[in-house]
């Protein structure tokens, strides 16, 4: 047992230096959070201060502004245009536009500036000649005039809700925890074939199965690499709650709410990535210890990861319906189940029973890696340069020809 | 265990690999407390023997009892190996790497690294502690990896090809380590292709080729077994008129003569010629004893060996 902690505190320490983790494990985040922050910043810009133009002149000839009604405080009233012009030319106001007399049947308003005029701006004047229109309309429907549709998207039990503005945030949910669980499953464990591969390369590992059992060996590795990978995934959704905390503080409360992370949620995801990182991490000891060179092992790996990754092919399919039979399906299957339950969980509720059964049948196929990997990693650990062919894998799987 | 004196026994083991026998039938012992040698050409079946008795193979028959119990488990860690394949952790520090594989032998970590500093002053490596294996040379990687085998003060040492890839000075350090490890108790297993390197360092040996054990007991008891009846003579005269004497070779240096003598003659009967003649003069004679290497070739050109016999030990 002491064994198997100092092997896995060893790969712990070893391969949480590694620049490619320390790129994903915090790269990632840390990018994705300036991104966020960003993208605040432009919309806060776009939606109160109106760019950087300062004051706005206007000219009022139609008579539709009132005072008082919806006007931000950095509109100026002019009495002429030439007064306007003067002022626009002389640097006090940032740009000016003019309500012709004929507006009221042709909707035309003048825009003058120097330079270019924010989109926003035209966002907000219309805005703000809508509230003025209805005013002047005075009736107590005229709220619906300005704003007839606010879609709001229910889950069938009704126990989660959303509008428009933040539905997209619902499917951003899923799918970054999709993404999250995905890399939580896959970096280290090639990390760990890597590992594998360099032990036996480096011819080191003559001397540490006369120190350990393979089997020590094994574990120890897992469990170290699965703190990584759990240490990955826990900064990451720790990064995703303060990128929520930024949204939430940067004048998006909506927004932030619909991204809120259930702690349920993250918890069954945390079980869920953790399970499939050991079946994905079996699959790569036993190839890491069968195949010697480094570019087909990759490939390999590759190749085993699509069944990991086959839910965001038929995203749209789990997203559009998330209690459907595709859905369920790939819930059941023990290699699809972690990303298709993050990708499903925030759409829907998920019935215990298929949560149960999905973890269970994850973790009888995981038992059963864990085994033949164990054998495959015993049989072949101590064979440099050479591959395991088909006939030589089977014996190692039915008889294990070294020791326990 | 503590009234056990062989620190290893081997009785009867064999080991296939697909239809190749690598190790066929073998019996030995190791004495507690011995310089023992296995030898063999490349391919004999050493490796594979020592791979058994470390329990990283299972003998396929047979049975090996280490430090007085079955191979594997806790004994492991009273076990010290140095592998034919060198390996250490390219990207780790020495001092590092050599803690953390003490540390495996179920040292503690401080224990470890004490013993790591002391092993790398004593073979001149101290300087590179901080460095990476992988900046070390050759040499320096050898040496650092028997500091990996030896810094958990082991009961039972086994070196496979101790001395390859090391200069004529690193070798003469190697030799006094493992003879001052032998002074302190250490048995030693030594295993290698060059027997005329163990030949003096050896109490005991046994030689193996195709798997199976052609040589086994002490070095002299097997270089007297293998004495071809000839002596080695340097002097004047000539040694083919003596009595007794059925054939003379001159060696390659030219100052030595090999005199094979006559079924029936004892080298001490023509020590008595020799000193009756007046026309001979010596500064030299000694029985002529074949080295391990002579023997070696005479045994696999005959493919004789003790299979003949009944039991060697």
């Amino acid at each position: 047992m002491r064994k198997i902690w100092l092997i896995a505190k060893r790969e712990y320490t070893y391969n949480f230096r590694r620049k490619s983790y320390l790129f994903s494990a915090f790269g990632v985040p840390v990018v994705i959070l300036i991104l966020v922050g960003v993208l605040i910043l432009i919309m806060q810009q776009q939606f109160t201060a109106t760019g950087t133009l300062g004051t706005i002149g206007y000219v009022d000839k139609a008579g539709v502004l009132e005072p008082g009604v919806a006007l931000p405080d950095e509109y100026l009233e002019f009495e002429s245009e030439e007064e306007a012009a003067n002022a626009l030319e002389s640097g006090t106001i940032g740009a000016y536009f003019v309500i012709p007399r004929s507006y009221w049947r042709s909707g035309i308003v003048e825009a003058y500036a120097y330079g270019d005029v924010p989109e926003g701006i035209q966002d907000q004047l219309e805005s703000v000649l809508r509230a003025n229109i209805a005013a002047a309309i005075n009736s107590p429907y005229v709220e619906r005039l300005q704003e007839p549709l606010n879609f709001i998207f229910r889950t069938i039990d009704g126990s989660r809700s959303v509008d428009l503005d933040t539905a997209i945030a619902l499917f951003i949910v899923p799918y970054v925890m999709a993404f999250a669980v995905l890399m939580a499953i896959s970096i280290t464990s090639t990390f760990l074939m890597q590992g594998v591969m360099e032990d036996k390369e480096n011819r080191v590992i003559e001397l540490i199965v006369t120190s350990v059992s393979p089997l020590e060996l094994l574990w120890g590795k897992m469990i170290g690499m699965a703190a990584l990978s759990l240490t990955q995934l826990l900064i990451w959704l720790g990064a995703a709650v303060a990128a929520v905390e930024l949204i939430g503080r940067g004048g998006h409360p909506v927004i932030a709410q619909a991204l809120r992370l259930p702690p349920d949620y993250a918890i069954t995801m945390i079980i869920f990535s953790l399970l499939g990182f050991l079946l994905y991490a079996s699959l790569m000891i036993g190839i890491g210890a069968s195949i010697p060179t480094d570019q087909e092992a990759r490939q390999i790996a590759s190749l085993i990861l699509m069944p990991f990754v086959l839910p965001f092919f038929f995203m749209i399919q789990i997203m559009g319906e998330p209690s459907g039979p595709i859905a369920l399906a790939l819930t059941l299957v023990p290699f699809t189940s972690p990303l298709t339950i993050a990708m499903r969980w925030p759409l829907t509720t998920i019935p215990l029973w298929q949560l149960l059964t999905g973890m269970a049948l994850l973790l009888v196929t995981m038992a059963i890696i864990i085994w033949i990997g164990a054998r495959i990693f015993r049989a072949s650990m101590l064979m440099y340069g050479k591959r395991l062919n088909l006939r030589e894998l089977w014996r190692a799987i039915r008889y294990s020809t070294v020791t326990g | 265990m503590v009234g056990n004196e062989l620190a290893i026994s081997v009785s009867g083991a064999s080991k296939n690999f697909g239809p190749v026998r690598a190790v066929d039938n073998l019996s030995f012992d190791v004495r507690r407390g011995e310089v023992f040698a296995m030898l063999g050409p490349n391919g004999a079946g050493k490796t594979t023997t020592i791979r058994m008795i470390l329990d990283i193979l299972k003998p396929d028959s047979g049975e090996i009892t280490v430090l007085g119990h079955r191979p594997g488990g806790a004994i492991l860690d009273r076990i010290g190996y140095l592998p034919e394949e060198r390996g250490l952790y390219r990207n780790q520090k020495v001092a590092e790497c050599l803690t953390y594989l003490g540390t495996l032998k179920g040292m503690s970590a401080s224990d470890a690294k004490k013993k790591a500093m002391h092993w790398l002053e004593r073979v001149e490596l101290e300087e590179v502690a901080t460095k990476k294996v992988s900046e070390l040379s050759r040499g320096m990687q050898q040496k650092a990896q028997l500091i990996a085998a030896i810094i958990h003060s082991p009961e039972l040492l086994i070196v496979d090809e101790p001395f390859s890839g090391l200069d004529p000075v690193n070798t003469q350090l190697v030799k006094d380590i493992l003879h001052e490890l032998k002074s302190q108790g250490t048995t030693i297993i030594m295993s290698t292709h060059m027997m005329h390197q163990v030949e003096a360092m050896s109490d005991r040996l046994v030689m193996l080729n195709h798997g199976r054990r052609v040589l086994y007991g002490t070095v002299d008891e097997i270089r007297r077994k293998y004495a071809i009846g000839a002596v080695v003579v340097e002097g004047d005269g000539d040694w083919s008129k003596l009595p007794g004497v059925a054939r003379v070779t001159q060696d390659e240096n030219g100052r030595e003569f090999t005199l094979v003598l006559a079924d029936g003659t004892t080298p001490k009967d023509l020590m008595k010629a020799i000193a009756e003649s007046p026309e001979h003069h010596i500064r030299r004679f000694e029985e002529a004893l074949p080295s391990l290497d002579e023997i070696f070739i005479k045994v696999v050109e005959g493919d004789a060996g003790e299979q003949e016999e009944a039991g060697g030990a």
